[in-house]
């Protein structure tokens, strides 16, 4: 992106303090000040190749304390049903088919997305939050390192806070890859996205009996660069997750890679979220309802799986794209 | 994109557990038929090995650029590809069918092996020369003329 030059900026800023609080004009301010955007969405699976003996599940988006949800509406050429796993309450479109040939389910839905803080939580399940995943085993050495970083400290919040600081200082951010999200490589490689920040840091808390849960969804442009309306490939480089922590009364939301990206809102990622994502799962290593074969280690766009459970290609089978259209934007006063 | 993906290139680190200027660590893994096969058998000349999945978008236009490094260099160079998603020879089987591959897959979902290189996202590219040496780890994705690049350091090692 090109500097803005000094005529620019000045005008940025007559425009800034004239125009309300609230509305798609006021985009141009801090990301951290954005208290909600509202948006039409658009997500497509888009079948390229025939396929046999198929089993689909699409993610669908809940609403819970960040987001609202409305609108609802499927359009598809094959019958569907919504179901919900037991665990965590994830819901997915689900289809199943003896074959399938190029075509394309769409799924519409308004959602007003708000920025996530420490909130009360009773859809959160304490026991729940101390699992880890098959990704998330930790070792002695993390064990070793969450001890010397926590220092003997008590208190969760100054504990997950000492956690946050230190995996930001020693993790590179990399774009590009799509995560797996495994605690013990990113603790020894030291690099990774927003999985591998969040499943180490899920470790280290689980170790400190600190519940914490996995929240996954698709990212959106930064408030301050969302258009109009646009739209992009919805594929692993474009999921995101985030972590919540339990402090004994309310659940913390925190987002490590995001804050190693943006370090001058480093504060503000530990405790608030920005509103430029959508929620589809919580939960790793879930089966689906009905239960896929392959074992997911996050859910955030269609899994298809052929005949014996075996998992189509994205990118060569199907894709997923997601368009949205800005209807309104809330920003702090 | 292409430009953030070809600074992604130009500003490579390696990260991976394997180190540059050592052997190769090699595995049994299965192949298509089932079979445990000791992929470093085939580390007999330079080669590639590439590992992928099967949600991974990018990692399917790299198939593409190895067949034609398959087709333009034939057996002077190896290229061996890894699904660490694959537990068995069923989804290699469909892979390899889906993509008309013309060289060996195996399946990587291994924890040893993956512990070893280091997969803890894909892509993951492994440059080997004919001694076996790793000479260079890609972890990202990769454009065709630096795929190409990397193919002649490793044909060019004496």
């Amino acid at each position: 992106m090109r500097e803005l030059n000094r005529r620019e900026v000045l005008t940025l800023l007559l425009i800034a303090s004239l125009t309300p609080t609230t509305g798609v004009l006021s985009r141009r301010l801090e990301d951290s000040k954005v208290k909600s955007v509202t948006l039409d969405i658009t997500h497509y699976t888009k079948i390229l190749k025939p396929l046999k003996k198929v089993k689909m599940w699409i993610p669908i988006p809940p609403t819970d304390h960040a987001q609202e949800v409305s609108n609802f509406k499927v359009i598809s050429p094959y019958p569907y049903r919504i179901t919900e796993e037991k665990v965590w309450g994830n819901r997915s479109l689900f289809i199943e088919r003896d074959k399938i040939g190029e075509s394309e389910i769409v799924i519409k839905f308004r959602i007003t997305r708000k920025r996530e803080k420490a909130v009360k939580d009773p859809s959160l399940k304490v026991e729940l939050c101390l699992q880890p995943s098959e990704w998330e085993v930790w070792n002695k050495e993390i064990e070793n390192f969450t001890d010397k970083v926590t220092a003997g400290e008590k208190d969760p919040v100054k504990i997950a806070k000492k956690i946050y600081k230190a995996i930001i200082r020693r993790t590179k951010h990399i774009e590009g890859v799509c995560g797996r999200g495994v605690s013990i490589l990113t603790f020894e490689q030291k690099i990774g996205r927003c999985d591998e920040f969040h499943a180490l840091f899920r470790s280290m808390l689980m170790y400190k009996k600190i519940p914490v849960s996995w929240e996954e969804g698709l990212i959106l442009p930064y408030p301050s660069e969302l258009k109009d309306q646009d739209s992009y490939e919805a594929d692993c480089l474009k999921t995101i997750s985030w972590v919540r922590f339990y402090d004994g009364k309310k659940w913390i939301p925190a987002d490590l890679a995001e804050a190693k990206k943006r370090p001058e809102l480093a504060e503000f990622y530990f405790g608030a979220i920005p509103p430029n994502r959508i929620r589809l799962s919580r939960g790793r290593g879930f089966k689906l309802e009905p239960p896929q074969v392959e074992p997911l280690s996050l859910f955030a766009y269609t899994h298809i799986e052929e005949e014996d459970g075996i998992p189509a290609i994205y990118g060569h089978h199907y894709r997923n794209v997601l368009s949205y259209k800005l209807l309104d934007m809330e920003v702090e006063k | 994109m292409k430009l953030l993906l070809g600074l992604l290139a130009v500003t490579a680190f390696v990260f991976s557990s394997v180190k540059i200027g050592e052997k190769a660590p090699t595995f049994e893994l299965l192949d298509e038929k089932d079979k445990r096969v000791d992929f470093g058998k085939f580390i007999d000349r330079p080669t590639i090995i590439y590992f992928t999945h099967n949600a991974c978008h990018y990692c399917t236009q790299i198939i593409a650029f190895l067949k034609r490094v398959h087709k333009k260099y034939g057996d002077k160079v190896r290229i061996l590809t890894i699904n660490v998603m694959a537990r068995d020879s069923r989804l290699i089987k469909a892979y390899k069918r889906a993509f008309d591959l013309p060289f060996p897959m195996f399946a990587g979902n291994d924890q040893k092996l993956i512990r070893a290189y280091g997969i803890n996202f894909v892509p993951v590219i492994v440059f080997i020369d004919k001694e076996g040496i790793v000479r260079q780890v890609v972890e990202h994705y990769i454009l065709e003329e630096e795929l190409e690049k990397s193919v002649k350091l490793i044909m060019e090692r004496k």
